[in-house]
């Protein structure tokens, strides 16, 4: 059964159809619930109640791709719990004790070598410090655009903020986060650790 | 190491969309003019660089857990109540009553409107030709009691022995009546009628003393009736005066013009009785005599029926209430056809409206 076909079942109230939909699209949720709230518990509590938003609003789902319109949703909830949260301070990101994800594993890298998976989790969980850094409106636009893949259209799309608006809070999130790994360089693998307040080894060409 | 120039912001705009792809021509060309000749520009795409990628190689993660949700809590479906005062429930009820009620007022102006045009009810006075009923009126006017007897269209004329007459104008008079029935008595064509008949009619009119409101020579009487019949006026014009000895004389001279249709049956004693014989269809027989009983062997037992021809010539024309009935019967008429068009015309408004909203309540059903 294709998505289209999914959705059209889903729409009619067939939850089975419509769970078939999140299987196929609940990683990629997550990871944008994760990447913006930095907390995998709150991730997935975000995550559900996008799943759960994202069923009682399909009868406004109008033809485009799932995956951007879903990613929406998820960027809302996400929204919402960091409002919730800064109207509640006690319960903010900072005060909340790192857990390490579930399964921080790359999906892309072999696990061979246990220094190497150790070095890779210190690795993401010093990036994502940095990212959990930004304020709230830049670290969405870096996770939907640097993490996520998203191009500016579409991120103007799941958002709904102008295209420079977009560009501004993006290059501005990069400045920072530039700045925030230059601390973290010796967490670097080598061929990163160039980021630093040295002069690059650029070549110049007029030299 | 000392911190490298800080970037301007504008500067990182450029380099940021540059990394993306996002710049038009011609920016991109004076950016990587300016590229080749800043070294410090070239230093910052670097590391801007350099942190997009290692976002961009951030490892993507599986779900710790499946997000589906559970079908017996979020069954797609509300509670039946919230169903049934849903807007789409609303909509579609609405509209089928709506329809149902359309569906019953159209039907109620085609059977108005149907009934109407069948002819309206039947009254007797609408089955009786004109000339009926002018007849009637005109006999009505008479100041007898042959009146009521002659607003009947049909007469039974029979009479079983024993009947008494009275020799009061008046039992005579109704006597004639019901023997010649209805607003024949006024004189029709004659083509149609028994003389005998006629000249019982021109009888009863002279007893009634209403012979001057029937000129004699409108009556289209066959000569010899006519003549019969003047001598028969005038044989009986003293009639209602006089007793059965003066019926007596005066029924020997009853010319033949009531022969020999007519029959006078006096009492067989006193003298013979004339050879005339009422019509077959005409069986009283009149006794102007005293009171007296029929022979039972003259009681006949026929029935006249009498009918009026359309080509009476006497009668008036039609009087003014008729036409007004007419007319107020018209007025209904069409009134009625008003109303039944306008609740068509209302009928098929909420049929429209009713079958619209219906539709939009399934659209919102389908839609959710």
């Amino acid at each position: 059964m294709d998505e289209l076909a999914l959705i059209e079942a889903a729409r009619r109230g067939d939850v089975d159809a419509f769970n078939r939909l999140v299987l196929l699209h609940q990683d990629a949720a997550f990871n944008l619930a994760y990447r913006i709230m930095g907390e995998p518990d709150i991730a997935a509590d975000a995550t559900q109640d996008a799943f759960i938003a994202a069923f009682r609003k399909l009868h406004q789902f109008r033809g485009e791709r799932l995956r951007p319109w879903l990613m929406r949703i998820v960027t809302n909830a996400c929204y919402d719990e960091l409002r919730r949260r800064r109207r509640h301070p006690a319960t903010s990101l900072d005060d909340l004790p790192e857990t390490e994800p579930a399964s921080e594993s790359p999906l892309h890298t072999a696990p061979e070598n246990p220094e190497v998976q150790a070095q890779q989790r210190e690795l993401s969980r010093a990036i994502q410090d940095c990212i959990s850094a930004l304020p709230d409106d830049q670290r969405v636009i870096a996770v939907l655009s640097d993490i996520e893949g998203y191009h500016y259209q579409e991120i103007v799309s799941i958002t709904g903020l102008a295209l420079g608006t977009v560009k501004s809070r993006l290059s501005r999130a990069r400045g920072r986060l530039r700045d925030c790994l230059r601390a973290v360089q010796e967490l670097l693998p080598a061929e990163y650790r160039q980021i630093s307040s040295e002069q690059p080894q650029a070549v110049n060409i007029h030299e | 190491m000392l911190p490298p120039p800080t970037l301007p912001d504008r500067d990182l705009a450029l380099l940021s969309a540059y990394l993306d792809g996002e710049l038009t021509d011609r920016e991109r060309q004076a950016l990587e003019i300016r590229l080749t000749r800043e070294a410090a520009l070239r230093a910052a795409l670097d590391d801007l660089g350099r942190t997009v990628a290692l976002l961009r190689n951030m490892p993507r993660l599986k779900a710790p857990r499946n997000f589906t949700l559970d079908p017996a809590t979020f069954t797609r479906r509300d509670p039946w109540w919230r169903r049934l005062i849903a807007l789409e429930a609303v909509l579609q009820l609405s509209g089928a009553l709506g329809t149902a009620a359309a569906v019953i007022i159209l039907a109620l102006a085609i059977l108005q409107n149907g009934g109407k045009a069948g002819g309206k009810p039947a009254s007797e006075v609408a089955m009786v030709p004109l000339e009926t009923q002018t007849a009637i009126a005109i006999l009505n006017a008479m100041p007898t009691s042959l009146g009521p007897a002659i607003e009947e269209k049909q007469t039974e004329i029979a009479y079983a022995g024993g009947e008494q007459f009275d020799s009061t104008l008046a039992a005579q008079s109704d006597y004639i009546a019901r023997m010649t029935a209805s607003p024949v008595v006024i004189g029709l064509d004659t083509a149609a009628m028994a003389p005998t008949l006629a000249g019982t009619a021109t009888i009863a009119a002279a007893l009634e003393g209403a012979a001057d409101e029937v000129p004699p020579a409108a009556l289209p009487m066959e000569e010899a009736q006519a003549a019969g019949a003047a001598q028969g006026i005038a044989t009986f014009s003293g009639l209602p005066d006089q007793t059965g000895t003066t019926a007596q004389s005066e029924a020997e001279s009853v010319p033949g013009a009531l022969a020999p249709e007519a029959t006078f049956r006096e009492p067989p004693t006193d003298s013979p009785a004339p050879a005339a014989a009422f019509a077959p269809s005409a069986t009283l027989v009149p006794q102007f005599t005293a009171t007296r009983t029929l022979p039972p062997t003259l009681a006949p037992t026929a029935t006249a029926t009498t009918t009026l021809s359309p080509s009476a010539t006497l009668l008036p024309t039609a009087p003014a209430d008729s036409a007004e009935r007419d007319d107020a019967e018209t007025r209904a008429g069409e009134s009625e056809n008003d109303d039944a068009l306008r609740l068509a015309m209302a009928g098929a408004a909420l049929l429209v409206l009713s079958v619209g909203l219906f539709a939009w309540g399934r659209w919102r059903a389908r839609a959710r």
